[in-house]
């Protein structure tokens, strides 16, 4: 978690609102978010860089560990109620980033997600290539509106289990949830906003993501108060600091 | 399957089956080769599920066929039919055995000079030219024999088993087939001396494959037959297990199915893994070959015997 009145409050300094600008917390909350989910959508595609370096095992230095470690934070295990036919609603985009896993129960054997192409392959393939009930698999899609029992379903995120002996289980799923919105809460006191930590919601990231998001914050300030300097000066040690981290 | 606690050795003992400790399921084998062989820093980076239980499966398949041992086993009574319906995993016979009275298994050899050809019902075409007309509007098939088609696709039973049926039904120890008397008596061994294949006075069989069954000499109705066959161990859940001693070896199997189908995989991986597949294999069958240096030392002393002219 990382304060979001400490962020403010760099970045304010940062940005030397005297002189520069300055930069309204409704400004801030709307590039807050943007630099949130920046980085958080970062993650992934660092951890599919790390995945190819050979890493290291010490305790707290591997890349990969760290990255992990950041990400396992979002990670959720939910158990879904069955709809007829093997079907499953998922929580909402606005809730679910990433699903990761589906599994027929609790730390069970993982189903694989096919496309239904594979799966008419798998299945009119010969017996070694079918699927069974110990090696499931589903499919994403959206509610079939013709089926009964799932014509009323409006979510978008919707899976079908495929396997009828599966149809009615309920099933445990994993994925990596999205992060909360952040807020920078404040009440006005003689014309000027004052921090409140009660309808505040702080950065739902790791503590080391703090001077990223000063500085991703201020590259987007930088725009937004039309200081290209101050953008250039951001979007700099930005950089820098990435190399460092992946040198 | 494969492994005991305190508390379940003794549910182990109480219960019917036993050895189950020699084995480990091909899902165990799936997910065990999933999470060691499988993921960064590993020679395989990514696999489906799907795809290694299908090379899992054919590996299990292969093994089935001529490395894991062959465990199964299906005694039945001979009836009047003469023979007995493959069974329903069967994919090839090891060895063919009757029972006699003391249990002892006598093993039974195939035979080659008899079989169970179709036979189709036939008609006279002289006799019925409508059953021509009819044959040529169906289109059948097109077997003319001296004057006599065939008019359907009705079969009936086959002259040659009929008549190896009623070859000698009485005579359980000389009959003519296992004795061969037709063969200018080549099994006394007057002019060529015996033919090996012949001098067996348990009786014969021979397979069907068409049919799925497996037919037996006349001699042998009544009695108790033995079959040891050959599955591919798909067929039961059950069967889907790989014995310890060829664990190993189904790795190897699986790594060298993905990566030579790959397209990302170096021709040295690919190699590597061959070449680790087939010394595994080797290592597997021998030691499922289950040698005994102590019980072929007792066999070979049969060498010292004399042999008396």
């Amino acid at each position: 978690m990382v304060s979001v009145d400490t962020v403010y409050q760099r970045v304010l300094a940062l940005s030397n609102k005297e002189q520069r600008g300055y930069i309204t917390p409704q400004e801030f909350n709307l590039l807050a978010n943007q630099a949130l989910m920046g980085i958080f959508e970062e993650y992934f595609h660092h951890q599919n860089q790390y995945l190819r370096n050979p890493g290291n095992s010490s305790a707290s230095s591997d890349s990969l560990d760290y990255i992990q470690d950041k990400i396992s934070r979002f990670h959720v295990t939910e158990n879904l109620a069955a709809f007829p036919k093997g079907g499953h609603v998922l929580p909402s985009s606005l809730e679910m980033y990433r699903l990761e896993q589906v599994t027929m129960n609790y730390g069970g054997t993982a189903a694989q997600q096919v496309t239904s192409k594979q799966f008419r392959n798998y299945n009119n393939g010969v017996y070694a290539a079918r699927v069974a009930s110990d090696n499931p698999i589903y499919l994403r899609e959206s509610p079939p509106s013709i089926d009964e029992g799932l014509a009323n379903i409006t979510s978008d995120n919707f899976i079908r289990v495929f396997d009828p002996n599966l149809w009615t289980q309920n099933i445990f799923i994993e994925y990596i949830r999205t992060p909360k919105k952040v807020n920078w809460g404040y009440v006005v006191v003689n014309e000027k906003a004052l921090y409140n930590a009660n309808t505040a919601t702080n950065f739902d990231l790791h503590p080391s993501e703090e001077t990223t998001l000063v500085f991703k914050i201020l590259e987007l300030a930088g725009v937004v108060i039309n200081k290209t300097g101050l953008s250039s000066y951001a979007k700099t040690e930005s950089v820098e600091q990435s190399n460092t981290e992946k040198q | 399957m494969a492994e005991y606690n305190n508390g379940s050795i003794s549910n182990y003992y109480a219960s019917e089956n036993g050895g189950g400790y020699q084995y480990q399921s091909i899902n165990d084998l799936v997910n065990t080769f999933l999470a060691m062989y499988v993921g960064e820093n590993k020679l395989i980076s990514k696999a489906s599920r799907q795809d290694v239980f299908f090379f899992g499966r054919r590996a299990l398949q292969e093994m089935n066929y001529d490395t894991l041992r062959s465990k199964k086993t299906l005694e039945f009574e001979l009836d009047n039919r003469m023979y007995m319906i493959m069974p329903h995993d069967f994919v090839g016979y090891t060895h063919v055995f009757v029972s006699d009275a003391n249990g002892i298994k006598r093993p039974l050899y195939p035979t080659k000079d008899t079989q169970n050809p179709t036979r189709w019902k036939v008609k006279d075409v002289a006799t019925d030219e409508r059953d021509l007309d009819n044959w040529f509007e169906t289109q059948a098939f097109d077997a003319f024999a001296g004057g006599i088609i065939t008019t359907g696709l009705e079969e009936e039973d086959p002259k040659t088993t009929q008549n190896f049926s009623n070859s000698q039904t009485n005579n359980t120890s000389n009959s003519e087939l296992e004795s061969n008397n037709s063969f200018n008596n080549l099994a006394e061994g007057q002019r060529y001396g015996l033919q090996p294949s012949m001098a067996n006075a348990n009786g014969s069989f021979y397979f069907d494959y068409a049919k799925g069954r497996l037919y037996f000499g006349p001699s042998l109705i009544g009695q108790t037959i033995v079959l040891d066959y050959i599955t591919d161990g798909l067929a039961d859940d059950g069967d889907s297990v790989i014995h310890k001693f060829a664990e190993e070896a189904w790795y190897k199997s699986v790594a060298y199915a993905i990566v030579s189908t790959g397209s990302n995989y170096s021709p040295a991986s690919v190699q590597m893994l061959k070449k680790e597949r087939f010394a595994e294999m080797r290592k597997a069958k021998i030691r499922l070959s289950n040698y005994k240096s102590q019980e072929l030392a007792q066999i070979m002393r049969n060498k010292s015997k004399w042999i008396k002219h």
